[in-house]
């Protein structure tokens, strides 16, 4: 019921309250916390606090034998659509502590439907190729953003107040910031270190290869 | 008399012959042995080191086969999907993924004596049942910490008793542009005492498998008092650290030598650490029984050097010592020794050259005993060679007896000190002694002022002899000129000489006793030319008839008169007779003297 009302008086302070946007950099560290990443992209950043509904489908695709996009957010409750595109039947399942779920095997062209609650990551595998895998993530609200390989993320339309915001990378790195947002958009910087290794193929962020993904909505989103 | 000295020790000359070849030969021996066993102990460890380096190839292949296979079972066990659950799923707890690895992979790779998986922070998700040691040896292990970080690790583990050689392999997943990790699986293994006695047979070398400078397991005397474990330890720590890579280094265990060389873990192939070494004392072992054969032969070569050098010396010293004996006879007139040194060497010629100089002494000896120093020695030889010389008696033959006497001396001595008489004595007899050497005389005797000569022909004419006796008589009336004026110069008196010379048969020898014998002249004959030399007046040379008969065309006669002499019964007939040449002392005839030939 708390949270109910905590919700509604967010929406209406936003109704009436001017919306700002926050821009921001992340910078991924590797496991030793030395040496940055060659690429800071797969970095999840959202406010936590209030939660919305969601609106629309989230989907990820499966293409030669890896998942697309490697992080898709989604808000609670969302439906996750799981994607076929490859020649290969795939079998998706999550080893979720408490929101284990498991797709069976279907081929080209099909599709299945996962809805998730339980916020934060949600690790994604194949049944069949030990090497795919992805991170479906669970947020509250819809006021997230994927960093670009640059670090770079846009949360828009932020509704003035104080708000933590929080960042979690594929590689097990997170930190929160409280932001507060009054008059004007807010430019944020984060620094993650990494838990897990990665070994990344060297790669130039500038200027970004495959595209001019910067939000969201080119991570998956319709 | 110039003395030659040497400065030598007390100590015989064979002796210190024998010490110096000995001390030659023990240096030849000593220093041709050590230069020797040397350069073979130095070739041999030359070889060593390179054969070292060969072995350390073979140990690194045979390593390495084996960490090959280990990569290859990793990688398929890592490939498979049990093992990414156990490193995915949370849900799973620590009993069932420990039952995953014991039952349901391990069973597929028989092989395998560890088995297990960490997760990215490191923790231990599963493993086959190795006990809890494993933890701590993973945590410990720096080697294989390393694989946290993404990178492929090798190494060899103690667990337990039991040592294994170990791969911890990252396992990665994700498309190729950006793997990640989801943690590391880790196989071994197990190296038993077998498999590291097999490789020690293989290589010949002993061996000890490394982790962080710790030995793990080993086999052979090099290591075997150095401690096992997973960390180095206060006794192996240090040699291990300080153990070369590249160059075979020397470290003493235990008393016995040992070439070591370290071996790193090498990032290309994975061949983790390990430790080679040999012993050097076992491999030079044949350098010992070199050394020893050759002490034995030293040892033999320096007796037999010792009794050779004693030898060698006693055979130079044998000559020395004999002609010192010799020289002691001599020493003691005993003149009949004589040395004996074979060979054609120095010695043999030192003894040839001490003979003859024994035979001269002892001829001069002889010569001094018989004659004393007033003859020619040439006539002496000659006189000596005739066989009535070598014994008692003497020999009867024809010779020229020669008289001379100072007139009026008796008177003259009264006049004059003793030494004045004897300088005008000694000057005298050296003119008188010396003409009579020259003319081939022997002088017999003194008496008083007196001199009794003798002209013996020998093997020669008596003509000869006579012309000789007759030339020495004019000879010395003419010198006593020249005498006279010298003892004038020197104040004393002049003196005046009488002559007489006869020819005659006489016995001439050996006469006296078997003690005391000495060369002399007697007869009836010598005392005629007494008698005759008493006729004599002062300046004047009178010959017996028989002797002028000889030499009558040669001489003048300055008068002839008959005169009846002491002990004889007839009166005889005599002659005073000078040079032809009142000038010249000579005979008319050059071929009378025998000197002038």
């Amino acid at each position: 019921m708390r949270i109910a009302l905590l919700s509604l008086m967010m929406v209406l302070s936003a109704a009436f309250s001017e919306a700002a946007d926050i821009d921001g950099w992340i910078v991924v560290m590797d496991k030793s916390g030395q040496n940055p990443l060659k690429s800071h992209a797969h970095v999840i950043v959202y406010l936590e606090g209030f939660f919305s509904e969601p609106d629309g489908v989230a989907v990820i695709d499966q293409q030669a034998k890896r998942f697309m996009p490697r992080l898709l957010p989604a808000i609670r409750g969302q439906t996750i659509r799981f994607e076929n595109s490859d020649i290969y039947q795939h079998t998706v399942f999550s080893t979720h502590p408490t929101e284990p779920f498991s797709l069976p095997r279907y081929g080209q062209g099909e599709s299945r439907n996962v809805v998730l609650h339980d916020i934060g990551p949600h690790p994604i595998f194949c049944d069949i190729h030990q090497n795919m895998i992805a991170d479906v993530y669970v947020v509250p609200n819809r006021y997230f953003a994927v960093t670009d390989a640059r670090g770079f993320f846009r949360i828009a339309d932020v509704p003035a107040g104080r708000h933590r915001l929080r960042a979690w990378h594929i590689l097990g790195g997170n930190a929160t910031l409280f932001v507060n947002i009054d008059s004007g958009n807010r430019a944020v910087s984060l620094e993650l270190q990494s838990v897990k290794t990665a070994v990344e193929t060297p790669v130039s962020p500038w200027p970004v290869p495959g595209g001019e993904a910067t939000d969201f909505q080119q991570d998956g989103y319709d | 008399m110039a003395t030659i000295k040497t400065i030598g020790f007390h100590f015989p000359f064979k002796y210190k012959l024998a010490l110096s070849i000995t001390v030659v030969v023990i240096g030849v021996l000593a220093g041709t042995f050590f230069v020797l066993q040397r350069r073979i102990e130095a070739n041999a460890i030359k070889g060593i080191k390179i054969d070292l380096q060969s072995t350390r190839q073979i140990v690194a292949d045979l390593i390495e086969e084996r960490n090959m296979r280990l990569q290859e079972l990793a990688k398929a066990v890592s490939g498979g999907e049990l093992m990414r659950t156990i490193l995915t799923d949370a849900r799973l707890d620590r009993l069932t993924c420990d039952d995953i690895v014991l039952n349901e992979i391990l069973p597929s790779y028989p092989q395998l004596s560890v088995l297990g998986a960490v997760d990215s922070r490191g923790l231990i998700r599963a493993n086959n049942p190795l006990g809890p040691d494993i933890a701590a040896v993973l945590a410990l292990n720096d080697q294989l910490k390393s694989s946290l970080n993404g990178s492929i690790a090798h190494g060899f583990m103690r667990i337990g008793p039991n040592h294994h050689q170990i791969i911890a392999l990252p396992l990665m997943i994700g498309p190729d542009e950006f793997r990640e990790m989801l943690g590391v699986v880790f196989v071994g293994m197990t190296w038993t005492a077998t498999d590291l006695a097999k490789l020690r047979r293989l290589s010949g070398a002993d061996i000890a498998l490394l982790s962080d400078n710790a030995i793990v397991s080993s086999a052979g005397p090099a290591f075997d008092a150095m401690p096992t474990g997973n960390a180095p330890t206060a006794f192996s720590g240090p040699v291990l650290k300080n153990i070369s890579s590249t160059v075979p280094q020397m470290y003493a265990i235990a008393g016995e030598r040992f070439l070591f060389l370290k071996i790193d873990i090498q990032a290309e192939t994975g061949i983790p650490a390990f430790a080679i070494a040999r012993s050097l004392d076992a491999q030079l072992g044949f350098v010992q029984e070199i050394r020893r054969v050759m002490l034995e032969f030293a040892g033999v070569g320096i007796v037999l050097g010792v009794l050779v050098s004693f030898f060698i010396a006693m055979e130079i010293a044998k000559p020395v010592q004999t002609l010192t004996a010799a020289a002691r006879h001599v020493a003691k007139d005993n003149f009949g020794v004589r040395v004996v040194v074979s060979g054609k060497d120095e010695f043999a010629e030192l003894g040839d050259a001490f003979n003859q100089m024994i035979a001269g002494l002892h001829e001069r000896d002889m010569i001094r005993t018989a004659f004393g120093r007033y003859v020619d020695h040439e006539v002496a030889r000659r006189l000596l060679e005739r066989p009535e010389m070598q014994r008692l008696g003497g020999q009867k033959r024809d010779v020229v007896i020669f008289m001379a006497d100072i007139r009026g001396f008796s008177r003259l001595s009264e006049q004059l000190t003793p030494e004045q008489t004897v300088q005008l004595l000694n000057r005298y007899f050296a003119h008188i002694i010396g003409i009579i050497k020259d003319k081939e005389g022997v002088v017999v005797d003194f008496v008083g002022d007196g001199i009794l000569a003798l002209f013996d022909p020998l093997d020669r004419e008596m003509a000869t002899m006579a012309s000789s006796a007759v030339s020495c008589a004019f000879e010395m009336q003419h010198r006593l000129r020249q005498v006279n004026d010298e003892m004038i110069a020197d104040g004393l008196p002049p003196i005046s000489i009488g002559i007489g010379l006869n020819a005659g048969p006489a016995i001439v020898g050996n006469i006296g006793s078997k003690e005391r014998a000495k060369f002399g002249i007697v007869g009836a004959e010598v005392n005629l030319t007494q008698r005759i030399q008493g006729e004599a007046k002062p300046g004047e040379v009178v010959l017996s008839a028989p002797l002028y008969g000889r030499v009558k065309n040669r001489v003048r006669v300055d008068r002839t008169f008959i005169c009846e002499l002491k002990g004889f019964r007839q009166p005889r007939t005599l002659y005073a007779v000078g040079p032809p040449d009142d000038d010249s002392p000579h005979l008319s005839m050059g071929q009378n003297n025998p000197r002038t030939s």
